[in-house]
């Protein structure tokens, strides 16, 4: 191995910061899936009858379906049996309040995770809405957002608050039966975020989820709806941790996200579930499916994501560009070390006249892991001069590790533009000299040139997630991105 | 004061030796330019002054400022003052310019036990030194060489060079690719850096840049040995007479991977 | 598996007549042998299948294809012959055609004949390329080949003129079938040029189906060039294989224009050091044609290239498929590779599905890939038509510019000169662009 090998090592195998675990009382499920366990969440939920049905409906169209095994990743048989679908931190009281009946342990967790729940979160304009294992814990500004009419709850108490929303838009973009893990999800989802913003309404505040999952053998099954009504704008941010275990645990979460008329979503996630250590034990099993609908004429949603954790990545944040003029957006950057794997990437589907959408996506493979793009853009038959740019780039760190790249591109309309892109590099020595010579030690340099490398990416994260997605990469980079 | 002291240095490239017997002192102050057909190790010579991997060196040290150059790393003797001007300018896409000029000013005041500098005196202090160059604003926020034609990548080199204020700087064919304009351009920026404590060397195979930058001393460098010493006059010699009477047949020079 | 249950042509009765050809315990024999098993297991795959995921096969599974001959079909191969000298093979029909073809005075260094009398020397080299598991034809033209070329260049012998193939279905007999097989062994340091046409008469509405197996030694080097020019109702299934010795260089130019149905897989695996393999490849199509190129590309030690270039225009209610793949294995250090794929789309209906993939096992490599849709820019069809061109010869012009780097990839001049011609004919006469 040569030295420069050796120097990315040494960079490349730092070790997870967020992998404490919270000594709560928590009630859980005895593990095991059954149509009784469905009919238990929805009972402890107190869901109306409606969301049972739907719930089972799910349920027993999973029973006939088969894991997906398309993607790139290997990993052992999972046994949902023996998964608990319910994790919920023992309640005191009927649910706090304030910040101050929030379990202190919990707060001191938050802390830990940097996230700003308390008045500094108010000072830094964010609203939290911070999912717990399977609950929703604690929602702040919620009163604040209601004055403009905007809904920013757990998912839980939307349907009892707005049914008649959660039946409309609930499955509208990601269907029970649209595959294994949205099945699966459909049938026990415990919680999740909200979000409805009126016509007109531009939120004026970013919101935010943070999810962890912290009890033992509890899968995560949480599940966001977010509808920008005609003329509004939301950014959402959601960020995920989880401590470290030996075992692994499942992730399979659901999020819809729908704009109508001249809407716009932007939605970022920062991706830090535990990775497993450096011989693939443990981790996160991360198996989600996001989609997103632009309904309306001209309507926005843009995804923008930074995937450093979980041992398994398997997702694809995509778009169903329905209304004409409407734009589809993917900017990520997928990071894998030791033995991570990753297979991500996206689905642009162009039904409306004028759709647009672009992909950049950004791989970094270190360590014995393996990274894989894996995108499809459609153009439908009536999708007018639709145009799609991807743009699609793998970095390679160290000679153990794979880069893949599958990309599908299938044309029905002749009038459609379609680029497509893509390279595979390394760091090149002669760039790490050029830093050296300039008095740069090797660590900088690194990072400084994987930031430069995913600078697209990064730069259309909203500031605060920005900074904290340098630091996930490792990097100090102040500057050098923006 | 000497400043760089290189005794019979012999180093190779994959085996093959390149440098058969460097032997040459420069003391503060003074301006070297070491010339020298293809092949003759001038390139070798400054990969090993600045640590570049991939040279074994056989025999001999090299001193810089009484310390034994050879035992650090490329960014520690960055950091203590060596200075290369690299030939051929690297590339490092997403990277703006401003990011690297400041990470690299502030490792060097590190070094020194200085503050780092705030963004508003870093851009005041670059500000000043872009003039010398005659480089526009613009540069500071493009990616690290990318895009930059020849003459654009040498000034930045250049701009580079003024504000980390090395003792010893490298300069490795600086020349090469520049029209005559841009030459007039970086020579000024590099005699404007000229002073009693800074000591430079000029790598070029050409006589051009010397009417520029005039030296102190001319050496010439043939199959990794410097076989004749002298003033300015020598290099008015060489552009006469050329570089065949140094040597029959050139050995090529081994190129870094 | 997943497979194509309904298939109407009893293949396995065909091949049990078959078995005449080559003796019992044989190499070839136990080929067929196995190879019918496997067909038996898996048939024909179906759409579930990733490498059939945008063709579909069931077509091609109702057809009642013949194996023999009603009468006897003549081609006058005058009309299909792309350079005018050459070692020529002529096969009609599945047999060859003696008096056309002309392998009476090969140069010493080089082997050409029939298939059916080189076998003891060909099935030394059978099935060296291909894998009868792989979900295809592999199988089915183990069990069924029984004509093809046979041609072996001998160590350091560089042949002088280009050795050309020629099959031909004349649609004499309905749904007429062939299976065939081409065995090409380039020993050390041989150089070769290897042309193959594919054509028929109009009304030919049967199956070519053929396998070419190349064997490059070190340093071998081969100029290679496919040209399929069936009639419309014609299937055609095609796959070229190489195993590159260190050093080989393997220049493969496939062009694609008839059939219905037309689907080639080219593999090359670079084995030895400073390896090349160029692929380039044009396809037209129009009506309802349907065209599937996949290519494969495995570098599989350090240090050797790849170049790989494909381009289609789609008129009419057209539909192609393109899958290019690049493999770069573990320690294939140094590897460069590159592979483009793009398409100009003339009309509505018109589909185009391509995959462009990279899976990549080393890091220190130059890969990359790109791949595009697009049409004829509005402002050049402007410009020519400014210039005083009708819009329908302005039209071709620029298709014809998009086309014609493949063609520039055509070292041999008499060969791009008369491959420019046969292209010449088959632009579109404009599409309809609404």
């Amino acid at each position: 191995m040569n030295d420069q090998t050796q120097q990315l090592e040494a960079i490349t195998q730092k070790e997870y910061k967020a992998g404490f675990y919270t000594d709560i009382e928590s009630d859980s499920l005895p593990p095991g899936l059954n149509e009784d366990v469905v009919r238990q969440i929805s009972k402890i939920k107190g869901e109306p009858e409606f969301m049972l049905e739907w719930r089972l409906k799910a349920y027993r169209h999973w029973l006939t379906m088969d894991t997906p095994e398309w993607a790139h990743v290997h990993y052992p048989e999972i046994d949902y049996q023996a998964v608990s679908y319910y994790s919920a931190p023992k309640k005191k009281t009927d649910g706090p309040k304030s910040l101050d009946e929030v379990d202190p342990e919990l707060l001191r967790t938050y802390e830990k995770l940097g996230v700003p729940l308390d008045e500094r979160a108010r000072l830094a304009g964010v609203a939290v809405d911070a999912v717990f294992d399977s609950v929703s814990v604690s929602n702040t500004f919620k009163d604040k957002l209601a004055e403009q009419g905007i809904l920013f709850m757990p998912i839980s108490e939307a349907i009892h608050e707005h049914p008649e929303l959660i039946k409309k838009y609930l499955g509208s973009v990601v269907p029970q039966k649209d595959n294994y893990y949205a099945a699966l999800n459909s049938a026990v989802f415990t919680d999740g975020s909200f979000v409805y913003i009126p016509k007109g309404v531009r939120c004026p505040m970013e919101l935010s989820t943070y999810f962890r999952i912290n009890a033992a053998n509890t899968g995560q099954f949480e599940r966001t709806l977010i509808i920008a009504d005609d003329d509004s704008y939301v950014s959402y941010l959601e960020g995920c941790t989880a401590p470290m275990r030996d075992e692994n645990q499942l992730h399979a979460a659901v999020v819809e996200l729908v704009a109508m008329d001249r809407a716009e979503i932007k939605y970022s996630t920062v991706q830090n579930w535990y990775p497993g250590d450096e011989n693939g034990k443990g981790g996160i099993y991360n198996f989600v499916t996001k989609r997103a609908a632009c309904r309306g004429v001209s309507s926005k949603v843009s995804w923008t994501q930074v995937e450093t954790g979980s041992a398994i990545t398997w997702k694809y944040p995509s778009v169903v560009l329905q209304g004409d003029n409407s734009i589809g957006e993917f900017y990520s950057v997928a990071v894998t070390n030791n033995m991570q794997q990753a297979d991500t990437g996206t689905k642009m589907i162009h039904l409306g006249k004028n759709t647009s959408s672009t992909i950049i996506s950004k791989g970094i493979s270190a360590g014995r892991s393996s990274n894989a793009y894996r995108g499809l853009v459609r153009i439908g038959p009536n999708a007018e001069n639709a145009r799609n740019y991807t743009e699609c780039d793998s970095l390679l760190m160290g000679d153990k590790c794979a880069a893949h790249t599958f990309p599908y591109i299938e044309v029905k309309n002749p009038t459609a533009q379609v680029e497509h892109e893509a390279s595979t590099s390394k760091i090149s020595e002669d760039q790490l000299f050029y830093c050296k010579q300039r008095g740069l030690d090797v660590e900088d340099a690194v990072s400084m040139i994987v930031n430069g490398f995913c600078k697209q990416v990064i730069r259309e994260l909203p500031m605060e997630f920005a900074v904290e997605a340098q630091n996930l990469l490792g990097l100090s980079l102040e500057g050098s991105v923006g | 004061m000497k400043m760089l002291e290189i005794k019979n240095l012999h180093a190779k490239i994959d085996g093959k030796e390149i440098l058969r017997g460097i032997n040459l002192t420069v003391n503060a102050g003074e301006v070297h330019a070491i010339m020298g057909p293809n092949g003759a190790g001038k390139s070798t010579l400054s990969n090993v002054l600045t640590g570049r991997e991939g040279y074994e060196i056989t025999q001999g040290e090299v001193i810089y400022k009484g310390e034994n150059l050879l035992e650090l790393e490329p960014e520690e003797r960055a950091r203590r003052g060596v200075f290369l001007a690299f030939q051929y300018p690297v590339e490092i896409p997403g990277v703006s310019n401003i990011y690297l000029l400041k990470a690299a000013l502030n490792a060097v005041r590190k070094h020194q036990g200085l503050e780092e500098l705030d963004a508003i005196d870093f851009l005041t202090l670059v500000r000043s030194k872009m003039q010398l160059v005659k480089m526009d604003e613009q540069f500071l926020h493009r990616s690290v060489n990318e895009g930059f034609s020849g003459g654009e990548k040498k000034r930045n080199e250049i701009l580079q060079m003024a504000l980390l204020e090395p003792e010893l700087a490298i300069l490795d064919e600086t020349d090469s690719g520049l029209d005559i304009d841009a030459l007039r351009t970086v020579s000024e920026g590099v005699n404007a850096l000229r002073n009693s404590d800074r000591s430079i060397v000029m790598i070029t195979h050409y006589q051009r840049l010397l009417d520029y930058i005039v030296p102190d001393y001319v050496h010439v460098l043939s199959e990794g040995r410097i076989v004749k010493s002298g003033d300015k006059e020598l290099a008015k010699e060489l552009e006469k007479s050329g570089y065949s009477w140094v040597h029959d047949a050139p050995e090529p020079e081994g190129q870094p991977a | 598996m997943k497979v194509l249950t309904d298939i109407h042509t009893d293949f396995a009765a065909v091949a049990a007549s078959r078995d005449v050809m080559v003796e019992e315990n044989s190499r070839w024999h136990t080929l067929r042998q196995q190879a019918k098993a496997q067909f038996e297991r898996n048939g024909l795959p179906g759409r579930k299948e990733e490498d059939w995921k945008y063709t579909s096969l069931w077509q091609l599974g109702q057809e009642q294809f013949k194996h023999q001959v009603s009468q006897p079909g003549h081609a006058d191969i005058y009309d299909l012959q792309l350079v005018e000298d050459a070692y020529r093979l002529v096969i009609v029909d599945g047999r060859v055609d003696f008096t056309a073809s002309s392998i009476d005075n090969l140069p010493a260094g080089l082997t050409v004949s029939p298939l059916s009398q080189a076998i003891e020397r060909a099935s030394e080299f059978l099935n060296q390329q291909i894998n009868i598991e792989k979900p295809g034809f592999n199988a089915l033209n183990t069990m069924l080949m029984n004509e093809g070329i046979f041609i072996e260049v001998a160590a350091n012998s560089q042949i002088d003129k280009p050795i050309e193939l020629i099959v031909v279905n004349t649609g004499r007999t309905e749904h007429y079938a062939m299976h065939l097989r081409n065995v090409i062994v380039m020993n050390e340091s041989s150089q070769a040029t290897f042309i193959e046409t594919y054509a028929g008469n109009d009304n030919a509405n049967g199956l070519t189906e053929v396998i070419t197996e190349i064997n490059l030694a070190e340093s071998a080097e081969l100029f290679h060039y496919k040209l399929q020019r069936e009639a419309l109702d014609h299937y055609h299934i095609a796959t070229i294989a190489a195993k590159q010795a260190a050093n080989s260089k393997w220049h493969n130019s496939n062009i694609s224009l008839g059939g219905k149905l037309a689907r080639n897989d080219v593999h090359s695996q670079l084995l030895g050091e400073q390896s090349h393999v160029t692929l380039n490849g044009l396809y037209l199509v129009t009506g309802e044609q349907h065209v599937d190129n996949h290519t494969r590309i495995d570098h599989a030690v350090p240090n050797t290239t790849s170049d790989e270039m494909y381009k289609g225009v789609l008129d009419q209610q057209s539909h192609a498929v393109f899958n290019g793949k690049v493999i770069v294995h573990k320690d294939a250090q140094k590897t460069d590779a590159n592979q483009s794929n793009r398409n100009l789309l003339l009309s509505r209906g018109c589909e185009i599905d391509t995959k462009p993939e990279m899976e990549i096992y080393a890091d220190d490599v130059k890969c990359g890939h790109g791949s595009a849709v697009g049409q004829i820019n509005e402002d050049q069809l402007f410009f020519l038509r400014a210039r005083g061109l009708d819009e329908i010869s302005a039209r071709s012009l620029l298709t014809f510019a998009f086309a014609v780097d493949v063609i520039e990839r055509i070292s041999n001049q008499e060969l791009k000169k008369s491959i420019t011609a046969v292209i010449e004919k088959r632009l579109p006469k404009g599409g309809n662009h609404e």
